[in-house]
C-alpha cells in the first residue's frame, strides 16, 4: 500500500533576491512535505526566509525575487509556481492569507465584490449565485449579518474582521493547501486566538492542509503537528512538533525555546539569542548560518556546511555537533 | 462600525460636503475680488487720464468722468459697489471699446473651454494606456521609450510643438489650416479642423505629465498587498491590473488631472496666440498690454471661478473613486 501523495512537497527550494547572476540567496535547499490535511509550521525570526518560502510555493514572490532551484509538487503533481498556469491553481488548490489584513483588501472594492471575484475566478457561477455563496462564506467565518456586510467597504471592518474576510476568500474553493503567513501578527491578542481557531476549524472541515508561517512557538505547539525551523534561509531542524519542541537538538532551536516565557512560573529574565540576525550570511554561503551567534560554534561551523542528518525518530537537523563522534561528544 | 452608512446618511454627508463647497467658493471669490480691487487701486495712474489722454481734458470733464465711474466715492463705497456689481454679473465695461466685460468673457469662453476639454481628452487617451503599459513593464525598453516620449512632451515648449505640427500638417501635407478660429455652430467641420492642432499641442504637453503620473501610481499600486491578494485568488493579470491597481491609481491621477484642467481651462496664452484662437488667454494678455483694467479684472475673476469649480470637481471625483472619502475618513 502506498501513502497518499502529500498535499505539498517541496524539494531543494532556493530563492534569490536581486538581479540574475548577482542576486543574494535568501532561501537555500529548503525541503519538506505536508500530508493531506496535515499542519506544518515554518518557524524563524525576521529574515529567516520563512515568508519567502511561502511566497515561492504560491508563486507570489515580490518583484526582484525568484526561485532559482527546487521542485514543488501539489498533490503529487509538479507545478511551476512562477509559470503562467499558476493563476488557475492559486485560489483553487492553493490559497493564501497574509500578515496584514489592513492592507490585504482592496480599499475601493466592497467586501462582497472581492469575495465574488474570488469565487468567480474559478467557477462559472452567475454573479447572483456567487453573491449568495459569498454570504455563506462570511457566515462560515462568523461575521454577523453576512448578507448586509457584503456591501460594506474594507475600511468599515476591524482588523480581525478583515482577516476573517481573507480566510473566507481563501477557503471558498476548498483548497488542498492553505498557506497562512503570520495571519495573526498584526492583530491584538484576544483576536489572535479566535482567528487561529477559525483557521484551524475550517481547515479541518474542508480537509485542507495548513502551512502556517509564524515566529510564535506557542502557536506552533497549539495548532500544528510538524515544524520546520529556518534560520538564514536554511533548515536548522524539522520534525514532529512534540519531538522538536520537547527535546530540541539544534542550538538555534534551543535558543528559540529559551526566549519563550514559561507559563508555570515567573521569571525575571529570558535568555535572548546573542547577536543580531542582520549579520546572517547568504543562504548559499559555506558554513552554518547560525555559527556567528552560536555559543557552541567550532571552527568547522564557519567553513563547512553541516549535513542534514537524522537526529532521532522522524527528527532531522543540520548541525555538526549532532554528528556521532568517537569521543562520545556531540549534542545527541 | 457597521455594514456601512445608510442611504439617508450618505445623502446627508453629500449635502454637507456640497454646502461646505459652496461656502468655500463664496469665500474664495470674495477674496479674489478684494485682491483684484485693491491691486487695481494701487496701480499708479488715474483711469480717467489714461482713458482720455493727459492733456486734452479740462477739470469739469475729468470730474464728470470720475463721478460717472464712481471714482469720487470713498474706497469702502467703491469696494461695496464693486462687490455688488460682481454678484449681479456686472463686471463693468471695456475702457477701450465700451463693450460690457461680461460679453467679452462670454465670447472668449467657448474657444478656450473647447480647446481645454479636447486637450484633456487627448491627454487622458494618451496617458492611461501608455502609463499602464509602462508600469506593467517597468524597467523594460518599452517603459523607457514611453518615458522618453512623456518627458519630451513635458519639456518641449508648447510653441515648438505647435510650430512642428503647423509645419507637418499645414505646410507639408496641407491637411489643416495654419491658424484661425471658426465657431462650432457656424461650421462644425471647420471648427474641428481649426482646433485639431492646438488641441494636440496642449494634449501632448498635458499627456506627458499624466503618463508619468499614471505610470508611477500604477507601479506603486502593483506593489500593494491587495494586489498580491488578488493574485492569490487566481485573478488573471489583466483584471489584477485594471480592476485593482488602476482603480486605486486613479485617485492620485485625478489630482494631477485637476491641476492640468485648471491650466487648460483658464486659457493657454501661447497656444491661443500661435493659432489665433480668441480665447480667455488671448483676452487677458491683450488687455494687460492695453491697460484695459476692467477686462483684466473680470478675466481674473472668471479664471479664479474656473479653478474653484475644478477643485470642487476633483473633490467630487475623490468621493466617486474612494469610499473612505465618502465616509469622511482621513486618507
Amino acid at each position: 500500500m502506498t501513502a497518499p501523495a502529500p498535499a505539498l512537497s517541496v524539494e531543494g527550494l532556493r530563492v534569490a533576491v536581486g538581479p540574475p547572476g548577482r542576486g543574494r540567496a535568501v532561501v537555500g535547499d529548503v525541503a519538506f512535505a505536508i500530508p493531506p490535511g496535515g499542519r506544518l509550521a515554518i518557524v524563524g525570526e525576521s529574515g529567516s526566509g520563512k515568508s519567502m518560502t511561502a511566497l515561492a510555493v504560491a508563486g507570489l514572490l515580490p518583484r526582484g525575487a525568484r526561485q532559482t532551484a527546487g521542485q514543488i509538487a501539489l498533490g503529487g503533481r509538479i507545478v511551476d509556481p512562477a509559470g503562467p498556469g499558476m493563476a488557475r491553481i492559486r485560489g483553487r488548490e492553493i490559497a493564501m492569507i497574509f500578515q496584514d489584513p489592513m492592507s490585504a483588501l482592496n480599499p475601493v472594492m466592497t467586501v462582497g465584490a472581492q469575495l465574488v471575484e474570488a469565487i468567480r475566478a474559478h467557477s462559472a457561477m452567475s454573479p447572483r449565485a456567487a453573491r449568495a455563496r459569498a454570504a455563506e462564506m462570511l457566515a462560515a467565518v462568523q461575521i454577523p449579518r453576512p448578507a448586509e456586510r457584503l456591501d460594506a467597504w474594507p475600511h468599515e471592518f476591524s482588523g480581525g474582521m478583515r482577516q476573517r474576510v481573507m480566510i473566507a476568500m481563501a477557503l471558498t474553493h476548498r483548497p488542498k493547501l492553505l498557506i497562512a503567513d503570520e495571519p495573526t501578527t498584526a492583530l491584538d491578542v484576544t483576536t489572535q486566538l479566535q482567528i487561529l481557531r477559525l483557521i484551524d476549524g475550517l481547515c479541518r472541515e474542508e480537509g485542507s492542509a495548513l502551512m502556517l508561517i509564524t515566529h510564535d512557538l506557542g502557536i506552533v505547539e497549539g495548532f500544528c503537528d510538524s515544524v520546520v525551523v529556518l534560520y538564514g534561509g536554511r533548515m536548522m531542524e524539522a520534525g514532529p512538533v512534540a519531538a522538536v519542541l520537547g527535546r530540541p537538538r539544534h542550538p538555534y532551536t534551543r535558543g528559540l525555546m529559551a526566549t519563550i516565557p514559561p507559563l508555570d512560573r515567573d521569571v525575571d529574565w529570558l535568555d535572548p539569542i546573542p547577536g543580531e540576525p542582520v549579520a546572517t550570511p547568504a543562504a548559499d554561503a559555506p558554513g552554518c548560518p547560525f555559527a556567528p551567534r552560536c555559543g557552541l560554534a567550532e571552527a568547522r561551523c564557519r567553513t563547512v556546511t553541516p549535513a542534514w542528518r537524522p537526529a532521532g525518530s522522524k527528527v532531522a537537523a543540520s548541525c555538526h555537533l549532532l554528528a556521532p563522534s568517537p569521543a562520545g561528544g556531540g549534542l545527541s | 462600525m457597521g455594514s456601512g452608512a445608510s442611504r439617508q446618511e450618505r445623502g446627508q454627508a453629500l449635502a454637507r460636503a456640497a454646502a461646505r463647497r459652496l461656502f468655500d467658493l463664496a469665500v474664495v471669490m470674495v477674496g479674489v475680488a478684494t485682491v483684484v480691487f485693491l491691486l487695481l487701486r494701487a496701480v499708479p495712474g488715474d483711469p480717467v487720464l489714461i482713458l482720455g489722454g493727459l492733456d486734452t481734458l479740462d477739470r469739469d470733464v475729468i470730474a464728470r468722468a470720475r463721478a460717472e465711474m464712481g471714482l469720487d466715492r470713498s474706497l469702502v463705497e467703491q469696494y461695496l459697489i464693486w462687490l455688488g456689481n460682481m454678484v449681479s454679473g456686472d463686471l463693468g465695461r471695456s475702457l477701450r471699446s465700451g463693450v460690457p466685460v461680461t460679453d467679452l468673457i462670454l465670447r472668449a469662453m467657448p474657444p478656450t473651454f473647447q480647446l481645454g476639454i479636447m486637450a484633456l481628452v487627448i491627454g487622458m487617451v494618451i496617458s492611461v494606456p501608455l502609463g499602464v503599459a509602462a508600469a506593467r513593464r517597468a524597467g523594460s525598453p518599452a517603459d523607457l521609450g514611453i518615458t522618453v516620449f512623456a518627458i519630451l512632451g513635458i519639456s518641449t515648449p508648447p510653441f515648438v510643438i505647435a510650430l512642428g505640427l503647423v509645419y507637418l500638417f499645414a505646410v507639408e501635407f496641407r491637411l489643416l489650416p495654419v491658424a484661425g478660429y471658426v465657431a462650432f455652430a457656424d461650421d462644425p467641420a471647420g471648427n474641428l479642423r481649426a482646433m485639431a492642432m492646438p488641441a494636440l499641442t496642449l494634449g501632448l504637453v498635458t499627456g506627458g505629465v499624466l503618463v508619468r503620473m499614471m505610470r508611477r501610481s500604477v507601479i506603486d499600486e502593483l506593489g500593494e498587498d491587495y494586489v498580491r491578494t488578488a493574485r492569490a485568488k487566481g485573478v488573471g493579470e489583466t483584471a489584477v491590473v485594471y480592476r485593482h491597481a488602476v482603480r486605486n491609481a486613479a485617485i492620485p491621477y485625478v489630482t494631477i488631472l485637476g491641476l492640468e484642467a485648471g491650466v487648460m481651462l483658464s486659457g493657454a496664452v501661447i497656444t491661443e496666440t500661435i493659432f489665433a484662437i480668441p480665447g480667455l488667454g488671448r483676452l487677458m494678455i491683450d488687455n494687460i498690454n492695453a491697460r484695459d483694467y476692467p477686462v483684466v479684472q473680470g478675466t481674473v475673476l472668471v479664471v479664479a471661478l474656473v479653478y474653484v469649480l475644478i477643485n470642487a470637481g476633483v473633490d467630487g471625483m475623490y468621493r466617486l473613486l474612494d469610499p473612505r472619502v465618502r465616509a469622511g475618513a482621513a486618507r
